[in-house]
């Protein structure tokens, strides 16, 4: 008799036991979420406050009435090339190979400014701090803008755009066919998603330019039409950078990865490309998500654009991390000159 | 100001409030609509009133000076002048920029060759005008002595941006009278604006993109693709348009003005005749007063018969934008007559299909799908924006594609359409879905609760497009 009055105690003394361990380890679970929620909403409060205070963001602006010499670009390419510095560290630490290229989608003689002061930067930058780089923008200047970009409705990649991307990347993705990194994370490490996009979805983009688009994002948050496997058996190549990449106004079969995709089937071609992102955003992707994707190789798309943004109000504006980015004393100057005079 | 807008909410509750304010008073009534009409105008662009005040304003002095006219020619003559003056401001305004598109190759369908925008809704009240003015030429309506009527009646802010196209004959005398909604109107109007809503914010919001994509992209795509493509954007216009007219009638009737109903269920129709009885009925019913009964309409031989018939469609397609491809929509309509007008059968049906039955009859179905199809097969040229890309649509549609499997997103979208479909055909006797009067008030108040919450649940975020048909 005894027993049948012992078994369901014991039961019950099991379950509770289990339900215990896993209730404090969903307290530690929620604590730590609840700290980050408390965090992302004082930073979101932040952000807000200083949108307010700081409404303009001047992009090319910075570089007008001999702007390129100003103390404030100086400041904006030390940060910029710190970033970079950064990067190529921490894609390094994996084993992977880093790489720039600098791509930006002027064509023809109508040279901006931020191309025109960033791209010898960025070339010297990734110089002092020994990053391979490949700038692509000189052949794609050449082209005709009608034929590789979708104008007059917008500056990006047409489908023969990206052909043409593909066709300049190939010799680098060559020149690293058989570079390998040295980490592998476990399925425990690894996020939910490697990218920024909403996972496994298909939908139809335009930007409010009459340019309708079918973005398929994968299970892992990338553009690309099949997941991930871990682990690997393919090279993986990592492309990170902003629209360029991303390539808006194409469906994922014409972007310039697809592409390469068809031509190198051995190797996985992971596109992590943002809309409107900068090294910054690139930074915070990488560390949060990309990484995990375990690349082999990482190209990094940037351009003259990626310094100018990195001042203060387009961070506070734009950025991926959300947190509150503080005017440094050369940016409040050269707002308050600029804006509130 | 879009109807499916908090914007718009806001505006209409003041204006509600203050019209009915002032409810024994015709004239103020009148002259609060007045500013309410102009403020919802001058909100899309500051220059916008300045082309109503132009039309509102020759309409007037042309209808004033036909009626003091007794002789005849006189009259017929400032008839003849006023549609010319009104109308080469329409033709001016809105088609030279698309004229001189079609030459340069550039499309501005939205700028006329001064560069000027082209004002929405410019085709409605001019129709309008030209309306009130043969109206009265015809003594079909009393002369509006009074401006101000005059005024709110054709800048209306319901029909104002994309109809229904008003007729002084039954819409004028209106604004002359006080019309207290009753409860059972109040009903009917939140009944047909929640209708509405669902169908722009719910259906056309959603499938909207689809169909551009569809369009845009009809290189890459199959023949499977393009027909749902093509099928999507007849669903899609429908649920926009049919969703401007019914929120309209709804506002409108709040204000105490019952406005011309521009939608009968028409997907249920047997044949074109019927089709175009039910579709867009404002446009049918203007086209039908002043173009086709003066024109002959069906009193002299078949062969003119068939003429005017397809004059008028020809001329719909112009209404709608001066390019080949609504040439061609239109003509093709027209040519879809031809074989019911010799068979004597273009007028058969004025019922409702399979009245008192769940289901149609088998005949019935196959009717309606060729109907069907034939109008979705009208749309390649509707919404095209060139003959090239018409051409390139049809022929894929025609190829061996026809039978590969269509993109999973164009399947889903039309998916989302067919509760819309449903529901129409349950109501097909009605006015529309929701008019559920009749019904005990429990089961009415649950209707309109789940219709409010389906609109809140599955609305589109960040879809403000505008109506379709704004651009005609």
């Amino acid at each position: 008799m005894k027993k049948y009055f012992l078994t369901p105690l014991v039961a019950i003394a099991l379950l509770s036991t289990g339900c215990s361990s896993e209730e404090v380890t969903d307290k530690v679970q929620q604590k730590k979420l609840s700290e980050e929620l408390a965090v992302s909403k004082k930073n979101a409060a932040e952000v807000e406050k200083l949108n307010e205070l700081y409404k303009e963001t001047p992009d090319e602006r910075i570089l007008e009435n001999n702007g390129a010499n100003s103390p404030l670009y100086r400041e904006l390419k030390e940060r910029y090339k710190t970033h970079l510095l950064k990067l190529k560290q921490q894609v390094e630490a994996t084993g992977a190979k880093f790489v720039v290229v600098i791509i930006s989608p002027e064509v023809g003689a109508n040279i901006s400014l931020l191309t025109r002061y960033g791209h010898p930067y960025i070339k010297t930058a990734c110089n002092e701090i020994g990053a391979e780089v490949y700038d692509l923008s000189p052949v794609i200047a050449a082209q005709k803008p009608e034929k590789i970009t979708q104008v007059p409705r917008d500056g990006h990649w047409s489908k023969d755009g990206a052909i043409f991307l593909a066709n300049q990347l190939e010799p680098i993705i060559k020149k690293y066919i058989s570079h390998k990194s040295t980490v592998t994370y476990t399925s425990a490490e690894r996020p939910e998603t490697f990218g920024d996009l909403a996972p496994n979805t298909e939908e139809i983009l335009d930007g409010g330019k009459d340019l309708p688009y079918k973005v398929v994002a994968n299970a892992q948050g990338l553009r690309m039409d099949h997941d991930l496997k871990f682990p690997k058996t393919k090279q993986h190549i990592l492309f990170l950078g902003g629209s360029q990449f991303y390539s808006p106004f194409l469906d994922n079969e014409f972007i310039s990865t697809s592409v390469l995709a068809k031509r190198y089937p051995d190797i996985e071609m992971i596109n992590a490309g943002m809309w409107a992102g900068c090294t910054d955003d690139f930074i915070s992707l990488w560390e949060e998500k990309a990484k995990y994707s375990e690349p082999d190789v990482v190209l990094l798309q940037t351009n003259g654009t990626d310094i100018t943004d990195l001042f203060f109000t387009n961070r506070n504006h734009l950025s991926r991390s959300k947190k509150p980015y503080l005017p440094s004393p050369i940016e409040e100057k050269y707002f308050m000159e600029t804006y509130r005079k | 100001m879009l109807f499916n807008t908090l914007q718009f909410a806001y505006f209409f509750a003041v204006i509600l409030v203050l019209y009915w304010a002032v409810w024994k008073w015709r004239n103020i009534q009148n002259l609060v609509l007045l500013a309410a009409n102009f403020y919802f105008y001058n909100k899309l662009h500051y220059t916008f009133p300045l082309y109503l005040i132009g039309m509102i304003t020759t309409g007037y002095c042309f209808a004033t000076f036909i009626n003091s006219q007794n002789n005849p020619a006189r009259r017929k003559a400032i008839l003849v002048a006023g549609i010319c003056i009104l109308g080469f401001g329409l033709t001016y305004i809105k088609y030279s920029g698309l004229i001189l598109g079609s030459i340069t190759g550039m499309a501005q369908w939205q700028a006329s060759a001064l560069g000027i925008l082209v004002p929405l809704g410019i085709s409605y009240y001019t129709f309008a005008s030209i309306g009130y003015i043969t109206d009265v030429y015809r003594r079909k309506t009393p002369l509006e002595k009074n401006f101000i009527t005059y005024a709110s009646y054709i800048s209306f802010f319901p029909h104002l941006l994309s109809g229904p196209i008003p007729s002084s004959v039954n819409i004028l005398p209106q604004f002359s009278k006080a019309n207290f909604p009753t409860l059972a109107q109040i009903e009917h109007s939140v009944g047909e604006i929640l209708w509405g809503l669902f169908k722009k914010m719910v259906i056309a919001a959603h499938v909207e993109k689809v169909v551009g994509y569809c369009y845009a992209s009809y290189e890459d795509q199959n023949g499977s693709t393009l027909f749902l493509g093509i099928l999507l954007f007849n669903l899609y216009l429908y649920a926009d348009f049919s969703a401007y007219s019914d929120i309209a009638r709804g506002v409108g009737r709040l204000l105490g003005i019952e406005l011309a109903q521009n939608f009968k269920m028409p997907f249920f129709s047997r044949n074109p005749g019927e089709f175009w009885r039910r579709w867009h009925t404002s446009l049918r019913r203007w086209m039908l007063d002043y173009l086709y009964i003066p024109l002959g309409g069906n009193k002299g031989s078949t062969a003119m018969y068939i003429f005017s018939l397809l004059f008028i469609f020809t001329f719909s397609g112009l209404w709608h934008g001066a390019n080949m491809t609504f040439i061609c929509w239109g003509l093709l309509n027209g040519l879809y007559f031809i074989p019911y007008i010799l068979t004597g059968t273009l007028t058969r049906y004025k019922d409702v299909v399979a009245k008192g039955r769940l289901f149609p009859s088998l005949k019935e179905l196959l009717q309606m799908s060729l109907t069907f199809f034939l109008m979705t097969l009208t749309r390649i040229f509707f919404r095209a924006p060139n003959m090239t890309v018409a051409k390139g649509i049809a022929m894929r549609i025609f190829s061996s594609s026809i039978i590969a499997a269509p993109i999973a997103l164009v399947v889903k979208s039309v998916a989302i359409c067919i509760p819309m479909i449903a529901f129409e055909w349950i109501q097909r006797e009605k006015l529309f879905v929701l008019q559920i009067s009749r019904k005990h008030m429990a089961v009415r108040i649950a209707g309109y609760i789940v219709v409010v919450i389906l609109i809140y649940l599955l609305h589109k975020k960040q879809n403000m497009s505008e109506y379709y048909y704004f651009k005609f």
